[in-house]
């Protein structure tokens, strides 16, 4: 740190002229971004060349098939088109459809651009659309003048309509040109002419990308993933329902026959074997792709509704068999309870494997399919060895009791609250007085304290 | 007061170098020595001692800040630079130089905006990371107490009187030597 007293300065601006030049790596830095946006133009004219491609192609097709036009009037045609286009600041892809119009109509090259004028007149002096303009014109050649008398009262006692309007109307598109859109359109003109320069690149390149073993090459990755998710989830369920079959054969044989077990787990290889064969057999992926999504869409949701169908078979027979057995044979009630919770383990694991595979779907198409199945609750059946109360309810409450080794007595509370019940008295304050007028308020009501108050 | 500000110095020694050998050397002990009576006054005001206890090298026996550390507390020398800046076209040809890190913070203690201190600093980099610390309040007692003893402040106060003069006096050099290039030009 110093202190400096100036006593005479100097101008020398060297230095900042150095410190200027070394900003050239900013500019070429900044070079490079255009170069960036360069290519987003490049790709944008492309797309308008492409568009103006098409149109020409359109009118082309028309002339030669309504006017019988040689290329040589079709070359001629589309400069005509250009010079009307950058002349009046009309952009071309306005202009071609008038011109297919009037094509077809005069059947005539030449009559066909002079109507086109008398309409860019007439649209321009009246303010109305191009578009319906040269719709009433073009009926107007084939005989029908009302609409454009419609659009042009002073047309009404007109002997030649056409040729008044042209007279009435000559010269306004040119006068009513805006600098502007003239300077846009031709902007426009020019973007296409480079486009149609970077176009075939592009083509090119697209070309390159649907070459048959790119194509084959994004399948096969494809089919891989679809696969291996349906291998293992195939896997799974196999080994669920063997477990399933095995421990509860005698006991479930008819009921899986009867609920169509069998034809879920085929309907769900069908339905992988299914994607597994689009996704292999066609020859373009996204129509497979989207018939796959469909088909597989249909498939889950008739499983869907198969397991609901299911679930509320089971849930029947189950309490059937659970209300038969459980006041006989408490053994066979836990029996029972395990191996409904046997079955249930063995279904939800079931599930577990269809819902891997649902996930498999949702990845492989990118979360627009998503599916799920929900698990079934186990059973749990209450025991009372040691006694209790069990609340009433709709259809009653499966107990198992004396499963302790000792007598039990099961009686109906018809009438009382029972032990359990909780009364509720409301005291407002910390008053001795205030509860005993609680209490006795209670007893009005009520007839007598409950007996749990004696003890 | 305004700059004086001289134009195209760097041609002016070149020139000058090409007129005559030692020219240039001339030119700068000439306005060197105008500058010295200043430089002169501004040795004569720096105090000869530590104003404060503090800054007395025995209180400071490892510092580099301690009053007359390293080199003189009353160093002052005379710079003529013909250099170029990066960031400015106008710099100073003609400079005093107090150089002593002490003395410069006695010098300019106090006359910043004095507003109130934030209580932490920003982050600044710190062996290889970034840290922050307290801002203590002994820059403030140190301001508070130069100021109490008229210790702070002296450098410019001494030379303030005679400034314009010397620059003038530079300036006349410096157009006397111009003047002798362009008498040989022409």
């Amino acid at each position: 740190m110093s202190v400096i007293i100036k006593l005479l300065s100097k101008f020398d601006n060297t230095g900042i002229k150095q410190a200027q030049k070394g900003f050239g790596g900013l500019k070429k830095a900044i070079g490079a971004v255009s170069v960036a946006l360069a290519m987003h133009e490049l790709v944008d004219a492309a797309k308008a060349a492409s568009a103006d491609a098409k149109s020409q192609q359109l009118l082309t097709a028309q002339l030669k098939r309504s006017a019988n036009a040689t290329d040589a009037q079709v070359a001629s045609n589309e400069a005509y088109i250009q010079t009307l286009s950058n002349q009046l600041g009309i952009v071309d892809d306005d202009l071609r459809p008038a011109m297919s119009r009037f094509a077809r109509v005069t059947k005539n090259v030449d009559e066909a651009q002079r109507l086109l004028q008398i309409t860019l007149d007439a649209s321009a002096a009246s303010g109305l659309s191009q578009e319906k303009v040269s719709k009433a014109v073009a009926q107007a050649y084939a005989g029908n003048t009302s609409a454009l008398k419609r659009m042009f009262p002073e047309l009404k006692n007109s002997k030649d309509v056409l040729g008044d309007l042209a007279k009435e109307m000559e010269g306004f598109a040119a006068k009513k040109a805006d600098p502007f859109a003239k300077f846009n359109v031709s902007m426009d003109n020019f973007k296409e002419t480079v486009g149609s320069f970077v176009l075939p690149a592009l083509t090119e390149m697209m070309r390159l990308f649907s070459l048959p073993y790119v194509k084959e090459f994004a399948l096969t990755i494809l089919t891989v993933i679809v696969a291996l998710k349906a291998w293992v989830a195939v896997t799974t369920l196999m080994a669920t329902v063997q477990a399933i079959l095995a421990g509860t054969t005698w006991t479930l044989a008819g009921a899986l026959t009867a609920i169509g077990w069998t034809l879920i787990v085929a309907a769900i290889i069908a339905v992988i074997a299914g994607i597994t064969w689009l996704a292999t057999q066609t020859t373009f992926f996204q129509d497979t792709w989207t018939n796959m999504v469909a088909a597989f869409k249909m498939g889950i949701d008739w499983i869907v509704n198969a397991w609901e169908m299911v679930k509320t078979g089971f849930s029947v027979a189950f309490e059937f068999i659970g209300n038969a057995f459980k006041a006989y044979v408490n053994f066979w009630i836990g029996l029972f309870e395990s191996f409904v919770n046997g079955i249930s383990n063995g279904i939800n694991g079931m599930l577990g494997g269809l819902n891997m595979v649902l996930d498999g779907i949702k990845t492989a198409s990118f979360g627009s399919i998503n599916l799920h199945v929900n698990k079934i609750p186990m059973v749990k059946l209450p025991r009372l060895a040691k006694g209790g109360i069990v609340m009433p309810r709709p259809g009653g409450t499966n107990v198992t009791v004396g499963e302790a080794g000792s007598a039990e007595a099961i009686v109906p509370l018809n009438g009382r609250n029972g032990f359990g019940n909780t009364v509720n008295i409301y005291v407002t304050a910390a008053d001795p007085k205030a509860v005993v007028d609680a209490v006795s308020k209670y007893v009005k009501g009520n007839g007598k304290l409950p007996s749990a108050w004696g003890r | 007061m305004a700059d004086n500000v001289v134009y195209d110095v760097k041609g002016l020694i070149k020139d000058l170098n090409a007129l005559e050998p030692g020219l240039k050397k001339a030119m700068v002990k000439e306005a060197k020595a105008i500058a010295k009576p200043v430089a002169s006054n501004i040795k004569q005001a720096i105090p000869s001692t530590a104003p404060l206890s503090g800054m007395l090298p025995q209180n400071n026996p490892s510092g580099r800040l301690a009053w007359g550390a390293g080199k003189p507390a009353d160093q002052v020398s005379i710079r003529f630079r013909t250099g170029r800046s990066r960031n400015t076209a106008i710099t100073p040809l003609v400079a005093i130089w107090v150089t002593s890190a002490m003395t410069a913070i006695a010098d300019v203690a106090g006359k910043g905006s004095m507003r109130k201190a934030k209580k932490v600093t920003s982050e600044y980099a710190y062996k290889g990371g970034r840290r922050r610390h307290a801002v203590t309040s002994q820059g403030k007692t140190m301001i508070a107490n130069l100021k109490s003893r008229y210790a702070n402040n002296f450098v410019y106060p001494a030379v303030e009187d005679s400034l314009d003069d010397a620059e003038s006096k530079i300036k006349l050099v410096i157009d006397k030597y111009a003047r002798m290039v362009n008498r040989k030009l022409d």
